[in-house]
């Protein structure tokens, strides 16, 4: 009789804990990371009843790490193309293109041609290259901008990353301390589903790689196999300006540059959006305005004003109250202590002009300076090098170059910032549309100036100044256009993969509904067999009496 | 096979906003017209439209430019048929004088006769334009073209060019001693007078003196020759100009045709694009509703 009772309470007790998890996977039927979980029922030997064996969670390790796979690509291919598509759309628009402006501008040039002596027309002039020479700053401005977004980025990323690592650690140590409490028993599984879920943001950051321990803890580790953390010890990384420029940012780990090592999530999304579209396009859009200004000065000194005087040289002036516009710098070198800038040179022709080079230090004290915009090698030797041609000059201020140096140089990165309209073309009669002094009726100049947009002038006389423009545009349409094919791939892939491992240890209500019945059932049933007992010992009772 | 509930959930909520984004874009599309919203929709799309604008924009100009080359060759034509006009009435005014029944004073008066008209023509050849430039003075536009006694050329020999075409270029004038004649500084003798200015003055001069040559009618019959060919070259440019703007206007008509086949929207297709969005998107709305319904707590 007594075994009865015994019986029936345990099964009473394991339904009441079958009907707790349910309700606790109904409340949790929303929370991000969470695993169902599920009540073990075990028999208890010799038909005395049954027990909790243990509460398990629904859990698959392969398709956990194929979600961890598959956010790191996706975050890395949707920060890309969120970034891309800012320049994308500032190109585009007509108003803030600078094709229109461009053409305008050379609109008004042709009607000085048409009538050399018109004040109005010299004025339109003017004004035509004053709005285009703000729409090259306002273009750079707003790419500045962005690279200030990148660098916050970085900075808000590395500091999520560094959190996240710090409680990866110490949920390593209070699982390895709650599984050696009770060895083989019950598994912490809301830690564990904790630190699946922080593992999860990690991969969101950065691509990770995951190792588990024989005592429950994980090591974690990012890039090439940089560890982030090592069981309960976490690693810190930092951001740090670059030692040539200090706009340009680059990720650490003990006192280890590795940029180029993280190859996944939204930190690598970042770093390389900054350095296959937004740099490459800022140093282009500079290339456009520094080609402008070449070109359009070199002609303009032939001429003479309205008032007979030489055509001043510098009609579009790249200087900025502190001189010319700083050139981007940046690369490795073996000597720590190498301090290594360079200047602008004003060219003397645009038509090899490139955007950026490379320039790599070779051995025997030889050099060569590569221009990335048709890899070809512009000019190589013995050092030091003459560079000047190609809008810069380098100055090796404290150290040494030592062969396997290589440097990316931009001479035109800033220039769209600074390139402005002469102060000293005070008015419209300095524009020098006269090919002959003290002749205001010709319009010799004035007819060439009109004709520059049409000519070849650069990349080795193959592009006018509206192409390379074009070109930019393409080549960041281009790469856009590839981000958003891949982001929508690998959202798919997220997506299925999601829907795999939620299939898993997502909580479905009806089921849990289903499981309230069945163990409301079970629990009502158990209640019954005691009450049985309970009328069964009354009428032994009964019986006896 | 089972399903998570909020997942399932997450789901349905990323297929309405799904739609919702291709609903927008349509929509955006529509409203504006175009093909392409950004170049990374179609980046070779987005160049060759940007390259077209740009060629379509300088036929544009040329066209402007066609325009003020054609009204500057105008206002030098017709001041060049009145000048022939004028020289035409001092030629019948010449022979008249020549006959010998005049008077020295009949002379006389057909001389003062005579001045005013060479004082009409030198008017003409100082004609200035709207921008105030005399436009027989080549590039010197603000010097008067001739000086009155004595006469003297102030202007040079060059010719203003204007862009109508590509690498085609037109005068827009003509120098001034191309038209009326070189200024002869020496002695001068009637019938080897280059400039009309002065082979009139001489024949005033002869008629004053009641002695006019019969030479004088070849200086007057030269000069005549010289203005009818120059009105002659004018109106072979004016033609030109006709002929480049005809096909700069086709060539602009080309270039908007495959700018608009590249670069408009085709709206049958986009609205019906549009409508099946809708439905699509109003089909996502209801499969959500409907089957946030289902649910056996319901039933509990």
């Amino acid at each position: 009789m007594m075994n009865i009772i015994g019986t029936s309470l345990s099964g009473l007790l394991v339904s009441q804990r079958s009907l707790e998890t349910a309700s606790n996977n109904i409340s949790n039927v929303n929370a991000e990371g969470y695993s169902r979980q599920r009540v073990e029922q075990k028999t208890r030997v010799g038909g005395s009843g049954v027990e909790v064996g243990v509460v398990t969670r629904s859990y698959d390790q392969f398709v956990t790490n194929q979600v961890r796979s598959s956010t790191s690509a996706f975050g890395e291919v949707d920060l890309y193309h969120n970034l891309a598509s800012q320049i994308d759309n500032m190109l585009a628009d007509e108003s803030t293109g600078l094709a229109p402006a461009m053409k305008s501008f050379f609109n008004s040039v042709n009607d000085v041609a048409n009538d050399p002596t018109s004040l109005p027309a010299r004025q339109v002039m003017l004004s035509e290259a004053d709005s285009t020479t703000h729409l090259l700053n306002t273009t750079t401005g707003r790419f500045d901008e962005i690279r200030q977004q990148v660098n916050s980025n970085l900075d808000n990323m590395v500091n999520d990353l560094n959190t996240y690592a710090a409680n990866v650690a110490s949920l390593n140590v209070r699982i390895v301390a709650s599984i050696n409490a009770q060895p083989g028993q019950q598994m912490p599984n809301d830690l564990l589903d904790q630190r699946d879920l922080l593992l999860n943001k990690i991969a969101g950051i950065s691509d990770v790689s995951v190792v588990p321990q024989q005592d429950g803890s994980v090591s974690v580790f990012i890039g090439s196999g940089q560890p982030l953390v090592l069981g309960k010890y976490s690693s810190t990384l930092t951001v740090q300006n670059s030692k040539f420029d200090p706009l340009h940012r680059d990720i650490f780990l003990d006192n280890q540059n590795i940029s180029s090592q993280i190859t996944g999530g939204s930190l690598a999304g970042n770093l390389r959006f900054r350095d296959e579209v937004l740099d490459p396009a800022q140093q282009q859009l500079g290339l456009v305005a520094t080609g402008l200004a070449i070109e359009f000065n070199n002609l303009h000194q032939t001429g003479f004003d309205l008032d007979g005087n030489p055509g001043n040289p510098t009609f579009f002036d790249l200087t900025t109250p502190s001189g010319f516009p700083a050139v981007q710098v940046n690369g490795t070198a073996k000597d720590s202590t190498l301090q290594l800038s360079a200047n602008f040179v004003m060219p003397i022709s645009a038509a090899n002009l490139g955007s950026a080079y490379r320039f790599d230090v070779l051995a025997g004290g030889l050099y060569s300076l590569t221009n990335l915009d048709d890899n070809t090698v512009a000019v190589s030797g013995a050092l030091p090098p003459a560079t000047s041609a190609f809008g810069f000059d380098l100055v090796v201020g404290a150290g040494a170059l030592n062969p396997g140096d290589s440097f990316r140089i931009s001479p035109t990165a800033n220039v769209g910032q600074s390139i402005h309209v002469n102060a000293a073309i005070g008015g419209p009669r300095q524009i020098a549309a006269a090919g002959s002094s003290g002749v205001p009726g010709d319009n010799a100049v004035a007819l060439k100036l009109a004709d520059l947009e049409k000519q070849p002038l650069m990349q080795n006389g193959k592009a006018t100044i509206n192409q390379v423009y074009g070109n930019l545009v393409a080549d960041v349409g281009i790469k856009t256009h590839s981000a958003l094919v891949s982001r929508s791939a690998q959202d798919v892939l997220l997506k299925q993969a999601t829907t795999s491992k939620e299939n898993v240890s997502g909580v479905n209500l009806d089921e849990e509904a289903a499981d309230l019945i069945k163990f409301q059932q079970s629990y009502q049933a158990a209640a019954q067999s005691i009450s049985m007992a309970k009328t069964l010992f009354d009428t032994l009772i009964g019986a006896v009496r | 096979m089972r399903v998570a509930t909020s997942w399932s959930n997450q789901l349905g909520i990323n297929a309405m906003l799904n739609q919702q984004t291709k609903l927008n874009e349509t929509q955006l599309k529509l409203s504006s017209g175009k093909k392409y919203l950004t170049p990374s929709e179609n980046p070779l799309a987005a160049t060759s439209l940007l390259s077209l604008d740009q060629r379509i924009k300088e036929n544009q100009q040329y066209q402007d430019n066609i325009g003020v080359a054609r009204q500057r060759l105008s206002l030098e034509n017709t001041g060049l048929s009145n000048a022939t006009d004028i020289l035409q009435k001092i030629r019948e005014l010449t022979v008249q004088g020549l006959n010998a029944s005049n008077s020295a004073e009949n002379r006389k008066q057909i001389a003062g006769e005579v001045d005013q008209l060479n004082a009409q023509l030198l008017n003409i050849a100082n004609t200035q334009n709207a921008n105030g430039e005399y436009i027989f003075s080549g590039y010197a536009t603000d010097k008067r073209a001739f000086t009155d006694s004595p006469y003297a050329y102030q202007g040079d020999a060059n010719q203003r060019s204007i862009t109508i075409g590509p690498n085609r270029l037109v005068t827009d004038g003509d120098p001034g001693e191309s038209v009326f004649g070189t200024v002869s500084g020496g002695p001068l003798a009637a019938g080897s007078i280059d400039n009309v200015f002065q082979a009139v003055a001489q024949l005033s001069n002869d008629l004053k003196a009641n002695a006019p040559a019969t030479v004088s009618l070849d200086d007057l019959d030269r000069s005549l020759v010289r203005i009818g060919s120059t009105e002659a070259a004018i109106g072979a440019r004016l033609k030109a100009l006709d002929g480049q703007e005809n096909l700069n206007a086709e060539y602009i008509l080309d270039h908007q045709t495959t700018v608009s086949e590249i670069g408009d929207l085709d709206y049958a297709d986009a609205l019906s694009k549009f409508n099946s969005q809708n439905v699509s998107l109003q089909a996502a709305q209801q499969a959500f509703t409907r089957v946030q319904k289902l649910s056996l707590f319901n039933y509990l």
